[in-house]
């Protein structure tokens, strides 16, 4: 059999594989793209983020105009076929796999649809469909496999009456009611944009709130609209059985014998990597405890010249950071200047109400400095959020506890993906809290809310300035009361 | 005086120009199977049997599933018109239902019963439940679509025994002489668009309608490549298994349409290995 050789072969073609190979290719080494699907992108572009922010843009469609019903007589028809939902995706996808498609040629970078099996450290089997395998050769190996979603025992899914993140949108049909199991970014994500469409869907997962990782305050906000849209979270709930009954249910079990009935569930336990076909044992490596493949900071695996990147090394397993350790695989293996890697990376979670945060959260900030200070906006009290209706947001500051550094960002509602960067842009230039209020922003936006919780930070700077001893409970209650009228 | 060839090319011409001109006139009716309508009767009577009995016994059956999501959405059951899946349906409706539902069907309908043609339609039945089932497993291996690939496997033939009486009809009704390979030949150039046509009518979702539409050309499919290869797979899996004269498991790994749905060899292989569970089902169903 022929053995092709190159430079570097790039295992995947997801958000770290394409940005290694790119930028291998730019570097002029020879690069090969491997993909076991017919088309470019991974699990982001075609299973996961994608097609859930397509969805998610018709559900706060749908949530509009249902507000406004009164303006269009609207009626959204229950129990929709979900394709009519996702009518825009097509093209979205295709625009993306063109664009792919002509980057990857543009850099020369040969892109075979195939499966990869390594035979050793340096060589690959792939396996295609229709056609013969092939052999490559390469001194450098990027692994961007990425995850699949985690299948427990316990739960029966069959893609059909009970589906993981992958199968949930070739549903048929938006169901009547939709159990989530799980309370993670997609169980979150999931649940409320199907409960935004009308569906009645219930959250179980056996932590108290869901998005454990995130600040009380902002899984708090979230729930609380969660519930005012209808849905149901069902905390602490540790899920024994999940099971189709064979004529109309989906019947959820937990483990105190309480049932969860549904048309449909949704089973989001979590990702482990996608290594199944890979044979990574033939080339030395092996998958940490976690179901993992162990990298070092320059995302070298265990094995000279193999390199991993993106969801397959685990969190934060976010497309953007998948982005960045892909580029910096590919530099590294050929050490390329990398430039510093930015530690913030934000987090963003596009379920309904939108969640983001950077930097410390309340909880971690106090682990780290004891005291802070806390400032708070909420977009009801900005003229943006009045005239958009986005009233339901709030944004968090965290401060030191002299009230100048700033520590954390957090915001939730509507546009707290894209608000977030102004705080991560701090952060980085370790600015003070003043920032925010020295500087002017475009009014009305809703980046006014920076404005008014550094405010807030300020006033409670103040008054500690004038009385030292106070306790910072007392302070952040007077700072509750301060009024906002700073415009 | 005129040959046989000539007799054979005259009456193919005529039948061809009366049934497109009863497509263009929307002559076409797809009746339902009254034997099948007696069984769910039957079912429905038996203090012992259950609701899965009877689901399965309608999801054996592509013209009886299919009219019983069309009076599904009709007025007098569903107001607003919006059960799209037949799983849908059954479970809604309940058992009550269904039995008034067949009832209906086995008073107003006429069949798909053809004189001399029982064995051609038979085939037809069991390759459309065969391409459903294996259709529903391919679905499953890919991990999507197994909800929909069923129902579109199910009626993605539904056009052939509708051509198929429509032909027999047409030739009895202008005394055409007919032979069996003609007939079946109209029913191979027509049978597409007439499936289109009745999925339309009896308001199928639209995946279905999108899946008969491309069946033929699923690569240029805009909305439904995927499913559609699904499919197209499934039928050839489900001709692999009522006739193995005609495809080959070699020719079954070198389909096109494999490379749309990813599926690898290996995976073809496993899929293969549910060839006793698939022929049991269908036997189950049909029986």
């Amino acid at each position: 059999m022929n053995v092709s050789k190159y430079d570097v072969v790039v295992i995947g073609s997801g958000p770290a594989g394409q940005k290694a190979a790119l930028q291998a290719a730019e570097a002029g080494k020879k690069t090969v793209i491997i993909e076991r699907d017919r088309v470019v992108g991974g699990a982001c572009v075609h299973r996961g983020t994608i097609p859930s922010k397509t969805l998610r843009e018709n559900a706060l469609r749908v949530r509009e105009m249902r507000k406004n019903a009164s303006f269009a007589n609207f009626k959204f028809a229950e129990e929709s076929e979900l394709a009519i939902l996702l009518h825009r995706l097509e093209r979205v996808l295709q625009a993306h796999d063109e664009y792919m498609q002509r980057q990857i040629e543009r850099q020369d970078i040969d892109f075979i649809h195939g499966r990869a099996k390594f035979l050793d450290s340096q060589r690959l089997e792939i396996r295609k469909i229709r056609k013969p395998k092939q052999i490559l050769e390469a001194g450098r190996i990027v692994i961007a496999t990425g995850s699949i979603p985690r299948n427990p025992p316990n739960m029966a899914i069959d893609h059909e009456h009970v589906f993981d993140s992958d199968s949930v949108l070739s549903m048929l049909y938006l169901p009547k009611s939709l159990n989530v199991l799980g309370g993670g970014v997609i169980a979150s994500e999931y649940a409320s944009i199907f409960q935004a469409l009308g569906v009645q869907v219930t959250m179980i997962d056996r932590y108290p709130l869901p998005l454990g990782f995130l600040d009380d305050d902002l899984t708090t906000a979230f729930v609380e609209v969660f519930e005012q849209m209808g849905g149901r979270w069902a905390g602490g709930s540790v899920v024994a059985d999940v099971h189709w009954d064979g004529i109309s249910k989906v019947i959820c079990t937990l483990d105190t014998g309480e049932q969860f009935e549904s048309d449909k569930a949704l089973v989001a336990a979590g990702r482990i990597a996608n290594i199944a076909d890979l044979c990574i044992e033939n080339a030395g490596l092996e998958l940490n405890d976690k179901q993992l493949i162990s990298v070092d900071q320059d995302l070298r695996t265990a094995v000279p010249g193999i390199y991993a990147a993106g969801d397959v090394i685990g969190p934060p397993s976010l497309a953007s950071s998948s982005m960045e350790q892909g580029r910096r695989a590919a530099c590294n293996a050929f050490q390329l200047e990398t430039g510093q890697m930015g530690s913030l990376i934000p987090t963003g979670i596009y379920a309904i109400p939108e969640l983001s945060a950077v930097g410390e959260n309340e909880e971690s900030a106090k682990a780290k400095y004891g005291d802070i200070l806390i400032g708070r906006a909420r977009f009801d009290e900005t003229a943006r959020g009045q005239i958009s209706g986005a009233t339901d947001g709030f944004l968090k500051l965290i401060a030191d506890s002299e009230g100048r550094r700033l520590l954390g960002v957090m915001i939730v509602g509507e546009g707290a993906t894209e608000l977030i960067h102004i705080g991560q842009m701090a952060l980085i230039q370790n600015e003070d809290i003043d920032v925010f209020v020295e500087n002017i922003f475009n009014f009305p936006t809703l980046a006014e809310a920076y404005r008014e919780a550094a405010l807030s930070v300020i006033a409670q700077r103040n008054r500690r300035m004038l009385s030292p001893g106070q306790p910072i409970s007392d302070c952040q209650a007077q700072a509750a009361q301060v009024p906002s009228t700073s415009h | 005086m005129t040959s046989p060839s000539e007799l054979i090319s005259q009456s193919s011409n005529s039948l061809a120009s009366l049934l497109s001109d009863a497509i263009e006139q929307n002559q076409l009716e797809v009746p339902m199977l009254p034997t099948v309508a007696t069984r769910v009767i039957t079912l429905t009577q038996d203090p012992d049997t259950d609701a899965r009995h009877l689901s399965d016994l309608i999801q054996g059956d592509q013209s009886l599933a299919a009219y019983v999501m069309k009076i599904a959405n009709s007025p007098a059951y569903t107001p607003d018109g919006n059960l799209v899946s037949l799983q849908q349906a059954i479970a809604r409706l309940g058992m009550k239902n269904i039995a008034e539902i067949a009832i209906t069907a086995s008073v107003n309908s006429k069949t798909f019963a053809v004189p001399e043609f029982e064995s051609e339609i038979s085939l037809l039945w069991d390759h459309s439940l065969a391409t459903a089932l294996w259709s529903k497993e391919i679905a499953r291996i890919c991990r999507k679509n197994v909800e929909c690939v069923f129902l579109c496997g199910l009626l993605h033939s539904i056009g052939k025994p509708a051509a198929l009486q429509k032909v027999v009809e047409l030739a009895n009704r202008h005394q055409i002489s007919t032979e069996p390979d003609l007939c079946m030949k109209l029913v191979d150039q027509f049978h597409r668009k007439i499936g289109i046509e009745v999925v339309q009518k009896w308001a199928m979702p639209k995946a279905v309608v999108d899946v008969l539409s491309n069946f033929d050309d699923y690569r240029n499919s805009e909305h439904s490549m995927e499913p559609t290869a699904i499919v197209v797979t499934g039928s050839a899996f489900a001709t692999y298994m009522l006739q193995p004269e005609l495809i080959s498991e070699k020719a079954l790994v070198e389909m096109e349409s494999l490379e749309i749905i990813n599926l690898y060899d290996d995976e073809v292989e496993a899929l293969l290995a549910k060839y006793c569970d698939i022929r049991s089902s269908m036997e189950t169903m049909r029986s």
